[in-house]
């Protein structure tokens, strides 16, 4: 049995000459819940799609359950499950639920894709997983932001994926919502096995339920579990002085004076 | 022969109102999706900038440069232009590179023009605002095999299409080749404007290519609707204009752009309330 979901050597990623990583070091064990927190222009994003394999690099390696994706694209696309930051979906596509999540399924077919009653039903069955089945026939653009994220969690679901990447996916919703995913997201890698890694600005929502932080900025300033990372002398490196930690019963909560748009 | 030389000219509007309305549900969809509506009214232009260049090319003797040539020279380029500017989804590059596009059909269309002896004029200004009564039979023909080939592509990718238009990251990462599709949409959309263009006129293809896909956009529950809700609305305004145009003796193209114009508004009304 593969020991990591993802390997990630030595990467360094540049835009234009500017260094966006640099000597990038990770590893995300099978069946681990990873949050990569950082500050605005940290690289988070950028590290994502390396993963993803949209991003080359200048130099350094990256694996998925041990193959390169620079090189066997198409097996790691099938290992992945990829959950985009709201801000870059289109507001001028009409699309029911039903098709947001029949996506996922229809584009691993070939044109003109017409979706089986197999492929319905696989959709119904993830839409089911994370507790929507009863908006299947909304319109996307209608539901609230938190379900927005969980449909979107749905679509990355339906190909059964052994990794989960998520950008920023608690990032404009409401403080509720935030919750119900973060438990959501540690029930499917508890329950479900899937291992996820997700990027994200703000840890709170998720510092009960992730096994490990690592803390980006361009590079990999700190990692290893909430309590280890989540210090204000560990923060300060990133975040300068503006932390400030708090625990509450085993759970450690920073409060950063970061602001994300 | 499909269609008998001595059709009547009544028949033959009403024939490209329908093949024009075919088009108009395929490249409507893409481009609204893609919110660059805009993009017809760069590529009808330069359409009409390519067909001054070719009308000025057979003054010059080259008589065998029909001007719809030139119409599908310019307006190939220029939808190529932007998507190129667009590459990566961005639909702010896309609308710059529309508005300059634009901008330059227009100005060679003037610098054109300014050569182009005034016989010939109506050539041209057939290209800027269209007479859906003058199409002849070969118009026909050719304004029929593209909209086939159009319509052919369409529905074998509108789902890719669809999918680059409203999540192009997560589209390409479940393997779709997005740049392809981007290039094939709006290629799509350039033939499907150009050969319009030549039926309707520049002015008129904006109305008739994207409100009524505007129009079904607001009405349309699920994704498989609003090409078949833009069919039908775009040949309903079209045959009604024309038909209107006969009775109270009106310019039969800004009939049935002011129809397919009135039923967006309608359209949005008619969302309003429902919500």
């Amino acid at each position: 049995m593969m020991k990591y979901a993802v390997e990630v050597e030595d990467l360094t990623v540049t835009y234009n000459n500017i260094v966006a990583l640099e000597d990038v070091n990770l590893r995300l064990y099978d069946g681990e819940f990873l949050a990569v927190m950082g500050p605005n222009g940290a690289g988070k994003t950028t590290l994502l799609r390396a993963i993803l394999g949209m991003v080359k690099p200048v130099k350094g390696k990256i694996k998925v359950y041990g193959y390169n994706v620079f090189i066997e694209e198409e097996k790691v696309k099938h290992l992945i499950g990829y959950v985009p930051q709201k801000v870059t979906l289109s507001k001028a596509v009409r699309l029911t639920v039903e098709e947001v999540v029949l996506m996922g399924v229809l584009a691993r077919k070939i044109p003109p894709r017409i979706p089986s009653e197999r492929d319905v039903s696989t959709a119904m069955e993830a839409l089911k997983i994370v507790g929507l089945e009863e908006l299947w026939d909304r319109d996307f653009l209608e539901l609230s932001g938190g379900q927005q994220r969980r449909v979107l969690i749905a679509r990355a679901l339906v190909s059964k994926p052994k990794l989960l990447l998520l950008d920023e996916p608690l990032t404009g919703i409401d403080v509720r919502s935030q919750a119900e995913i973060a438990a959501f997201l540690h029930e499917l890698n508890r329950k479900h096995r899937v291992s996820i890694l997700m990027v994200t600005h703000d840890i709170n929502p998720v510092a009960e339920y992730v096994d490990r932080v690592a803390l980006l900025f361009k590079k990999i300033h700190a990692i290893g579990k909430p309590e280890e990372v989540l210090r204000e002398d560990v923060l300060s490196k990133v975040y300068g002085g503006r932390i400030r930690v708090f625990s509450y019963g085993r759970v450690c909560f920073a409060i950063i004076g970061d602001v994300h748009r | 022969m499909i269609f008998p030389a001595e059709l009547s000219f009544i028949a033959r509007a009403l024939i490209g109102v329908v093949i024009a309305s075919f088009v108009s549900a395929a490249i409507g969809h893409i481009l609204t999706s893609r919110g660059i509506t805009f993009l017809s009214a760069e590529v009808a232009h330069a359409a009409l900038g390519g067909a001054a260049f070719g009308v000025l090319l057979q003054t010059l003797g080259f008589l065998w440069f029909d001007p719809l040539y030139g119409a599908f020279l310019f307006g190939v380029v220029s939808a190529l232009i932007t998507a190129y500017a667009g590459l990566r989804g961005s639909r702010e590059q896309m609308e710059a590179a529309i508005g300059v596009s634009l901008a330059m059909s227009m100005s060679l269309a003037v610098v054109f023009l300014g050569y182009i002896r005034s016989e010939d004029m109506p050539k041209v200004w057939g290209y800027l605002v269209g007479d859906i009564l003058l199409l002849t039979v070969d118009d026909l023909l050719f304004l029929g095999s593209m909209a086939i080939l159009v319509g052919f592509f369409y529905i074998l990718f509108r789902r890719e299409l669809i999918y680059i238009a409203f999540d192009m990251e997560s589209a390409e990462v479940l393997g779709i080749k997005v740049k392809f599709y981007h290039y094939l949409g709006i290629l799509l959309a350039a033939i499907g404007v150009i050969v319009t263009t030549k039926a309707l006129g520049a002015i008129l293809v904006y109305a008739f290519l994207i409100a009524p896909a505007a129009a079904a956009n607001e009405i349309a529950k699920r994704m498989y609707q609003i090409p078949l809700i833009t069919l039908a609305i775009a040949l309903s305004s079209g045959i009604a204009g024309l038909a209107l145009s006969f009775t109270v003796n009106m310019p039969a193209s800004g009939t049935i752009g002011i129809l397919a114009s009135t039923a967006y508004l309608v359209a949005i009304l008619y969302s309003r309330f429902r919500k």
